[in-house]
């Protein structure tokens, strides 16, 4: 059987599958993976929130956004550095709740993690209402993918 | 709305949507994840067999792949491309598994198993043979015949030389041929 993206250079019938065969193995069974829409909705989120910011950058703007950047994370750092609560990295407890999956670094796979988590129902405790507003929902994997992204844009935390 | 922009991205081609999303369009993204979701999601679970492992590994995927861009160039078929970090990602998932575990699975070791349609038995049978087959043998196989990619594609996703990759595929044919219970796809 010829497939598409063959070379004339596959001559050898010894790796040719008859149609018969080729078919059955298509049909074989294959197991169904369920992926829940919160999972969907973390993978588009991030890339959402990588590839706008730069999509609405007109071509004059690029010089200045090694500026821009470099004044955020300035103002972000100042903030972080200033802020008692919760969300400083550096505050052990902190980073420790939003680190779900273990791997020692604050990235969108926690938010991922936090995702499914939320979509399976196993996540209503206090320790997941990241954004302090009491609940455990959506609006909490929002918020661990905006500080990820955050983290990532001005080196991997 | 995933239907419409599943329809959307039939229209324009792989390259088309990489160039789109080198220029910041996250719509050309989605459609692209859309496209090839279900096929990653498939590989990983050939790859680890846990469908919940299958589901990180997806994430991480698109996640690796969204940190090619800006300035990412596809230079061969995107399933090509994207079966490195698949496989790479479900191997390290499923030796981080064996170190929580402490099991001693293999990775890659069976095809997976649902439900056989009554009067497709041949089919089956087919499975139980691929499953006996070596890993890298199945993979080949399954690469070729079920994946489309052409045996050079397959030699650089696997990261193996092209005489490997048709020795593999060569040896895995004659198997299928001369056992019972598949010769029948070879018209004997």
């Amino acid at each position: 059987m010829q497939l598409p993206g063959d070379k004339c250079k596959e001559h050898d019938e010894a790796l040719r599958a008859p149609e018969r065969l080729v078919g059955a193995l298509k049909r074989l069974p294959r197991e169904r993976v369920f992926v829940p829409r919160t999972v969907d909705d973390a993978v588009l989120a991030a890339a959402r929130r990588q590839l706008r910011p730069e999509a609405k950058s007109g071509r004059g703007w690029w010089r200045l956004v090694p500026w821009a950047v470099g004044g955020a994370a300035a103002v972000i750092i100042g903030l972080i550095t200033l802020q008692p609560g919760r969300d400083t990295p550096h505050d052990p407890v902190a980073a420790r709740l939003e680190d779900l999956n273990n791997d020692g670094v604050l990235d969108v796979l926690d938010a991922f993690a936090l995702a499914r988590e939320i979509e399976v129902g196993v996540s209503r405790s206090d320790s997941r209402d990241m954004n302090g507003d009491g609940r455990t929902d959506r609006a909490d994997v929002e918020f661990l993918l905006a500080k990820a992204v955050r983290l990532e844009k001005g080196g991997r935390s | 709305m995933r239907d419409q922009t599943a329809l959307q991205g039939r229209e324009r081609s792989d390259l088309e949507l990489i160039d789109a999303i080198n220029g910041g369009d996250d719509g050309a993204f989605e459609m692209l994840y859309w496209r090839y979701r279900d096929w990653v999601v498939g590989l990983a679970l050939r790859f680890t067999g846990d469908s919940d492992t299958a589901l990180d590994v997806m994430q991480e995927t698109f996640l690796y792949l969204l940190r090619k861009f800006p300035g990412f160039r596809l230079t061969c078929q995107f399933k090509t491309f994207l079966y490195t970090p698949v496989r790479n990602l479900s191997i390290a998932a499923r030796e981080k598994a064996k170190r929580c575990q402490g099991t001693g699975d293999e990775i890659g070791d069976s095809v997976p198993d649902a439900a056989v349609p009554p009067g497709d038995e041949s089919v089956e049978e087919l499975r139980q043979v691929l499953a006996g087959l070596p890993e890298e043998q199945r993979e080949v196989i399954l690469l070729r015949f079920v994946d489309d990619l052409s045996l050079a594609e397959i030699a650089e996703a696997m990261e193996i030389p092209l005489g490997t990759v048709k020795s593999r595929l060569h040896n895995a044919l004659e198997t299928l041929r001369n056992d019972g219970r598949t010769r029948e796809f070879f018209g004997k």
